[in-house]
């Protein structure tokens, strides 16, 4: 499991996970990701595009750290996920907590009206 | 064809990363991936899981059996343990429309098993659990 974490010039973290966010994977970037994200005081894009597993932990984790941000004042939006990752964030209702779109284009777009 | 697999999982957290690759290993030999090899891995995580989450440190000798039997056309999980009577389909819903701020993690991992599998079904018998999921290859 792989974290990937740009600090953008115009003052959104863009964090990218790629691989499987299975317990081995959490274990390996819950911490990276609560630094990246939550540990931070501006917005966060998080890319899912190279996501290819998440169950109920992995999710739990992006809750944690979007709640961390909204309390601050700042949003998280999730973009880029497909397949059965999309289908099983959809399922648990992660997209009528923590906004999903397909591109980044977008995600700036929510992240500027946030 | 019919091939067929059973792991003993010890009910501690540190078991759970073992199980999960002797998992994804399995179906890998059984040519399973995609949608089936998702759902059978998410099953095996959160039943176990939340099985492991539910048993006090004092029985953490105790184990719960994972078999999972593969056919042509689907991916059958049947876990088994001896902890107290407790059936996963009666378990309270998620509320997926909450917002944010009312969002926790409990009660989505089992609320993805009933919703992502075909079948599910419970039975309590000779003072065990036992959970069927059956997740389709097509």
């Amino acid at each position: 499991m792989q974290l990937e974490a740009t600090q953008r010039t115009d003052g959104i973290t863009q964090v990218a996970l790629i691989g499987r966010l299975d317990v081995t994977g959490l274990h390996e970037v819950d911490i990276k990701f609560h630094g990246a994200t939550a540990a931070r005081k501006q917005p966060a894009i998080v890319d899912l595009s190279g996501l290819e597993y998440i169950a109920s932990l992995g999710m739990g984790m992006l809750i944690s750290c979007a709640q961390s941000l909204r309390r601050k004042g700042y949003s998280m939006v999730l973009v880029g996920a497909t397949g059965d990752v999309d289908t099983a964030l959809r399922t648990a209702g992660i997209d009528q907590a923590i906004p999903m779109v397909p591109d980044i284009d977008q995600a700036l777009q929510l992240v500027a009206k946030a | 064809m019919v091939n067929s697999t059973q792991w003993t999982v010890p009910l501690r957290r540190d078991s759970l990363a073992a199980t999960e690759a002797d998992v994804t290993g399995f179906l890998s030999q059984h040519g399973i991936a995609g949608h089936a090899a998702y759902v059978t891995q998410l099953v095996v995580e959160e039943v176990v899981r939340n099985l492991i989450e539910h048993t006090p440190p004092y029985a953490h000798d105790e184990t719960a059996t994972v078999s999972i039997t593969v056919t042509a056309r689907s991916v059958t999980v049947v876990i088994e343990d001896d902890r107290p009577p407790f059936d996963p389909i009666d378990a309270p819903p998620l509320d997926v429309t909450a917002p944010l701020e009312e969002r926790r993690a409990g009660g989505m991992g089992l609320h993805l098993v009933r919703r992502l599998t075909d079948q599910l079904t419970y039975e309590r018998a000779d003072d065990r659990n036992r959970l069927t999921a059956v997740v389709s290859r097509s």
